[in-house]
Parts: structure tokens; C-alpha cells; sequence
């Protein structure tokens, strides 16, 4: 009769002890999916104290993606700003000043198009939008002679920037910041989170992921994706950026061939020597130009490039082997 | 000695019963904890529908594509854009992968406990 006694009161002090112990999780997952922005889908979640504070993280987030996305638009010009596709239509005529992001941006793909011996090449737009065009029909390839007549016109040489106004010396050239526009603002829309007091957080905008704090069970897991099917390898990773580069994101196939959205400048194809490259580093802008980079770089300069900026690279090659930087490993589960 | 050893055998099967019903309810939570697999569909990022991955399913996604659900895998079967990228993507099931279908705006994702909580 003791012994049942004291039986019952240890259960009771197990339930009340597991009562108390879920009571203590406070915080809640919420998520959301945005569709209009960057050509992409952006998909947003975040542990919070109530919807509201959740709907405040979310106002802020949206607002900063749509106000880079205008600046960085290189299709649509918007009332009431000089954007990418206004320094396209117009720097090779006269300096066109610009908000502060798109000069900052620049100077980003300025530092990596010279670290990458021109690999990651913002200038290369003339290229890209003939690859853009044949992307969208589907039915054909670019004519070589109209590529190679195109990247006449390319160079960060020709870029220049004085305070906030952007010249072209080329009137033919123009810009496409997409290797690297999505990873920046995904950075800057996640200081748009946390300046909401909203810490624990986590953001996909089309591929770029960003993390904010650990969620309360742990890390945030990110799956890197097989480009045969399913997931290669997965992450943990909290306060880091994770970018891949595939050539299974966009492409088109002609006759049986693939040919997908990351032109080697070199060669004016799309590059071959991987299926993906993936980053993790703690700059979401670094992390996006740094897989591009990689995609088009020799395992080796890419190690090199990488190690200079913290970064972890795996890159995962067509007969289904891969390479990784040192510490890599060190974040897959 | 002898109410010593009593004492100990009776605390020893307190023990006992306390890291039995610490088992039992671990695993009530853990085999419990997952409602399963679902096959969230959007569109334009509002949620279009939820279904469950283990029941085969054909989906109509408001005529911009057509969403298979079959074996436990999902796909995209068919859409009218042009580039056919997300026809081409690799059946996905597990949490947390997703196929996007950009000029559809439609996303096709796998949600439930487990999983990853991003795919890049």
C-alpha cells in the first residue's frame, strides 16, 4: 500500500514535471510564402511570441523585399526611382544617380568579378538577355556570332561609379545583378526581421536561404538538393547563409541537351563543370556571388576564393561526387 | 538489515516504474508526434490545398499545372509554361523539399515533423 502510494506520487510528479515542461515552449512556428518578388518564391518562417509579432516581422520583411526588388529590377523601371533598368537604358549616356543599395550592390559584384578573374561578371548583361530570350521561347540557341559580338560590350572596366551616380564608357553595355541581387536583399530583409525583435527566423527567397537565431529545439536544418532527386546532404545551421548554384534551377532543353542559366563568361555557354556548388557563409550577399563564382572556377581557386572569405563550399560534380572545403563537414548532418 | 534491504528493493522497483512510464510516454510522443506527410500546394503564395502524401491524388492547380501525388511521392505531371522546369524536377518526398513552378507562381511542397526546414 506504501509502495502504490509512492508509485502514484512519483507519477503525478512525472505529469506535472512534463505539464510544466511543454507549459515553458511559449513560442510558436509561423510561416508565410510570398510570390512577387525577385521572379522568385520567397518562403519566410519564424518562432513568435503571438501572430501579431509575427505579422509586424512579416510587414517589414515584404516591405524590404519590394523596395529592392524595384531597385534591382533590370525589366521594369518605377516611379520615383532610378533603378537597374533606368542605369541600362541610360548610364551610357550621361551619370544616373541611384538609391545607396544599388552602389553598395555593385561594389559587391566589382570585388568578386576581379577575385573570380571575371567569373562572376554583373557587366555580362548584353550575354545574358540573348541566353534570357531563348530561355523563354525555348525552341532555340543563341547565334555565337551574336554572343561573341554581345560580350563586346562587357567588362567592369567599363562600369564606373562616382558618389551615388552610375556612367557606362560603353553605351552597349548593361548590367544584370542576378547572381548576386537575391542573396543581398535576402540579408537585408533579414536585418528588416530582427530589427522587429523577431530572432529566431529562418528565410528562403528563391534558394538563398538565410538564418536568423536557433530555433528553440536546435539548429535550422537545410536540405541540399540532389540534382538526381531528393536531398544530397543536410545542414545545421543557425545566424548563417546557405546559396546553391544549380544547373537544375532554370534551364531549357533543346534536342535532348540542358542548357541552364549560369554562363561561363569565357566560353559564353552555360558552365560545365559541376551540377551544383553550395555556400554557407555568414553574409547572404558573399554566399550568393560566391556559388555563382564557384560554379564557373576550378575546385582549387575556388577553395582559395572561399577560404578567403569564411566560406564552406561543396561542390557536387555530374557522376554524382563531390568536393567540400575543410570545414564543410562540419555542418552536415 | 533485513528492513534495510526491504527499503532498497522497493526503492529499486520505484526506480524501475518511474523509467518505465518515462519510456511509455516517450514513446506515445514520439510514434505519435507526426500527423504524416502533406503535399502543400500554392499558388501565388496563398495556400492553394493540403493533401496527404500517402493518398494518390491528381490535382488541377487552377489550370496552371497539374500535381501528382502517387506512392508517396509527389510531382509535377504537367504545366502549360514553357520552360517545363518544374515537369522536369525529380519527384520529391521528403519534408521540407519543394518544386516551384515560377511563371505559375505555384510552389509544391512537403511539410511534416522530421524534416528539413529548407531546401537550396
Amino acid at each position: 500500500m506504501k509502495n502504490a502510494k509512492r508509485i502514484c506520487a512519483a507519477l503525478s510528479a512525472l505529469i506535472v514535471l512534463l505539464t510544466f515542461a511543454s507549459c515553458g515552449k511559449t513560442q510558436k512556428r509561423y510561416s508565410v510564402t510570398y510570390a512577387d518578388t525577385f521572379d522568385t518564391v520567397t518562403e519566410f518562417s519564424a518562432y513568435c511570441d503571438s501572430e501579431a509579432q509575427f505579422d509586424r516581422a512579416c510587414e517589414a520583411l515584404h516591405g524590404e523585399l519590394l523596395r529592392l526588388h524595384r531597385i534591382f529590377d533590370i525589366y521594369n523601371e518605377y516611379e520615383g526611382v532610378n533603378n537597374a533598368a533606368t542605369v541600362n537604358r541610360l548610364a551610357g549616356s550621361q551619370p544616373v544617380e541611384v538609391p545607396e543599395e544599388l552602389i553598395e550592390l555593385l561594389g559587391v559584384c566589382k570585388t568578386f568579378y576581379g577575385l573570380s578573374g571575371g567569373k562572376l561578371d554583373a557587366s555580362l548583361g548584353s550575354v545574358l538577355s540573348i541566353w534570357h530570350d531563348c530561355r523563354e521561347s525555348a525552341d532555340r540557341l543563341p547565334d555565337m556570332e551574336s554572343l561573341k559580338e554581345a560580350a563586346k560590350h562587357t567588362g567592369f572596366q567599363f562600369v564606373k561609379t562616382e558618389g551615388s551616380a552610375i556612367s557606362f564608357t560603353d553605351p552597349g553595355l548593361s548590367l544584370d545583378l542576378g547572381a548576386v541581387a537575391k542573396g543581398y536583399a535576402a540579408g537585408k530583409a533579414a536585418e528588416a526581421v530582427k530589427r522587429t525583435g523577431v530572432q529566431s527566423f529562418a528565410l528562403d527567397v528563391g534558394g538563398n536561404v538565410v538564418t536568423g537565431g536557433a530555433k528553440p529545439d536546435g539548429d535550422w536544418l537545410i536540405g541540399v538538393t540532389d540534382p538526381e532527386g531528393g536531398l544530397y546532404t543536410k545542414l545545421a545551421v543557425s545566424g548563417l547563409a546557405v546559396v546553391t548554384s544549380g544547373d537544375y534551377q532554370r534551364f531549357y532543353e533543346l534536342d535532348g541537351i540542358r542548357y541552364h542559366h549560369i554562363i561561363d563568361p569565357d566560353t559564353l555557354y552555360p558552365a560545365s563543370l559541376y551540377r551544383s556548388v553550395t555556400v554557407v557563409c555568414e553574409s547572404s550577399a558573399y554566399a550568393d556571388a560566391l556559388s555563382t563564382a564557384l560554379f564557373c572556377m576550378s575546385v582549387q581557386d575556388g577553395k582559395a576564393l572561399a577560404q578567403s572569405y569564411d566560406a564552406e563550399a561543396l561542390w557536387i560534380k555530374a557522376d554524382g561526387s563531390a568536393e567540400r572545403t575543410a570545414g564543410f563537414a562540419s555542418y552536415e548532418r | 538489515m533485513r528492513r534495510m534491504k526491504d527499503k532498497l528493493r522497493h526503492d529499486l522497483i520505484l526506480v524501475a516504474a518511474v523509467v518505465l512510464c518515462a519510456a511509455i510516454l516517450f514513446c506515445v510522443f514520439y510514434f505519435t508526434r507526426s500527423e504524416g506527410e502533406r503535399v502543400e500546394i500554392t499558388l501565388n503564395g496563398k495556400l492553394y490545398g493540403s493533401y496527404p502524401l500517402s493518398e494518390n491524388a491528381v490535382v488541377d492547380v487552377d489550370g496552371i499545372c497539374t500535381v501528382t501525388i502517387k506512392d508517396g511521392e509527389t510531382f509535377v505531371s504537367s504545366a502549360v509554361c514553357r520552360g517545363q522546369v518544374c515537369v522536369h524536377h525529380k519527384p520529391i518526398s521528403q519534408s521540407g523539399e519543394s518544386i516551384i513552378c515560377l511563371p505559375g507562381g505555384v510552389t509544391v511542397r512537403v511539410t511534416g515533423k522530421g524534416g528539413v526546414d529548407f531546401t537550396v
